[in-house]
């Protein structure tokens, strides 16, 4: 593939010095424009075939009425994922990352900055589960919704369970589990979506 | 200089079309490092990223076999947001959210999901049970079809109140909540608060 030369020709250049390095630049250019995109003279010329992003740091500045698709090496996966930049909001919003583990699963909501995170836990009467932690899974900074559902080890002892929020912060969630048809405090298995960011 | 698509000239000689040639060129790599890795070196051709500019609402229309992502001003959050829009006209704003609570958030495929906290009253017990209507506003999107409400029951204080919020019903607009007893089929001591989720279409 010839290199580009962006400053040619010069004014004193014959033809037979200027014509091979006109050549090669629109070769150089044909060359490039192949990479992701419709080429020159196809149907599809200008258009992108696809968008390859290499990653990239540091974060790329946006203007005020413009938005940003770009590539990072994830510190929660440890691979290149896909985000947007936006002009007001520091860092990235990403949206194909995701940690997909039972009990510590979550993944962005879209690309608009929410998360939402799913587990599980255990506990009896009023208690409280933490949101998991670790280096794979983002801290909530703000936290919006929870839904608790009990899980059924049992058709019929499941029959008479129930779970109600107490409330919720972006640590954890204060729960009350007891059985349904008594006002008696309960040992239940659950699950739970909550939903928050990890914006500043 | 300004780039020339109509250079050089049957007519003209070298001597005239040195200069807008050699200006073209570097037009060239001006507009190519915008974006893309330029000329010669390992990723040429390649996105360092992609910025968008808004683009007229709603937004350009794709060939039958295509489908075009682009930015554009959102009525709803009223800042630049990434949309796709497919050959049938319809548009995602697939970023747009209300990090709130109430609070909202499309899907990347355009499922709507929506979530707050509401009380079903004790007095409505015979009478079918609470209707809450899902917050309206200029700036929160409408559900044409609400699919599913998932329901928590909150117990502030973490006591047992011995109450229970019961869906009903669910439509566009809003859903229907029973306030019951927990362990009586019957009205409960007083109102039930509870956390909902709800999931639609626009």
């Amino acid at each position: 593939m010839p290199d580009y030369n962006n400053n040619i020709p010069l004014p004193d250049d014959y033809l037979d010095e200027s014509q091979p390095l006109m050549r090669d630049n629109f070769a150089a250019f044909y060359d490039l424009i192949n990479i992701n995109h419709g080429n020159f003279g196809a149907a599809d010329e200008g258009k992108h075939k696809w968008v390859t992003f290499p990653t990239q740091q540091p974060v790329p500045v946006i203007g005020a009425n413009e938005i940003g698709v770009r590539g990072i090496l994830s510190t929660f996966t440890n691979r290149p994922e896909m985000g947007f930049n936006r002009n007001a909001v520091p860092g990235l919003l990403p949206f194909t990352v995701s940690v997909p583990a039972i009990g510590r699963a979550w993944a962005p909501l879209g690309g608009n900055g929410l998360l939402i995170k799913t587990g599980g836990g255990a506990g009896t009467g009023r208690h409280r589960t933490d949101f998991p932690v670790g280096p794979e899974i983002p801290r909530f900074t703000h936290i919006y919704a929870v839904q608790v559902n009990v899980i059924t080890l049992d058709q019929f002892a499941g029959n008479n369970l129930f779970i109600a929020v107490e409330n919720f912060d972006t640590l954890g969630m204060n729960l009350y589990t007891a059985q349904r048809t008594q006002v008696n405090p309960a040992l239940m298995y659950y699950s739970y979506v909550a939903i928050g960011d990890d914006l500043p | 200089m300004a780039y020339n698509n109509n250079t050089p000239l049957a007519t003209e000689t070298i001597a005239a079309t040195q200069q807008p040639i050699h200006d073209n060129y570097a037009d060239i790599e001006t507009l190519i490092n915008v974006n893309h890795v330029g000329f010669n070196v390992a990723d040429q051709g390649k996105h360092k990223f992609v910025t968008m500019p808004n683009q007229a609402a709603p937004g350009p229309l794709p060939l039958a076999n295509e489908i075009n992502m682009f930015s554009r001003q959102s009525t709803l959050t009223l800042r630049p947001e990434v949309c796709v829009r497919r050959n049938d006209g319809t548009v995602i704003e697939m970023t747009s959210s209300l990090n709130a609570a109430p609070g909202w958030a499309f899907t990347s495929s355009g499922l709507l999901l929506k979530w707050g906290s509401a009380t079903a009253l004790a007095a409505d017990y015979g009478a079918g049970g609470t209707v809450i209507a899902f917050p309206v506003a200029a700036t929160i999107p409408v559900y044409a079809v609400t699919l599913s409400v998932f329901l928590t029951t909150r117990y502030p204080g973490g006591v047992d109140l011995n109450r229970i919020a019961t869906l009903v019903n669910v439509a566009a607009a809003n859903f229907t909540v029973l306030a019951s007893s927990r362990t009586l089929q019957a009205a409960p001591a007083g109102n039930v608060d509870f956390y909902y989720l709800a999931l639609g279409t626009v």
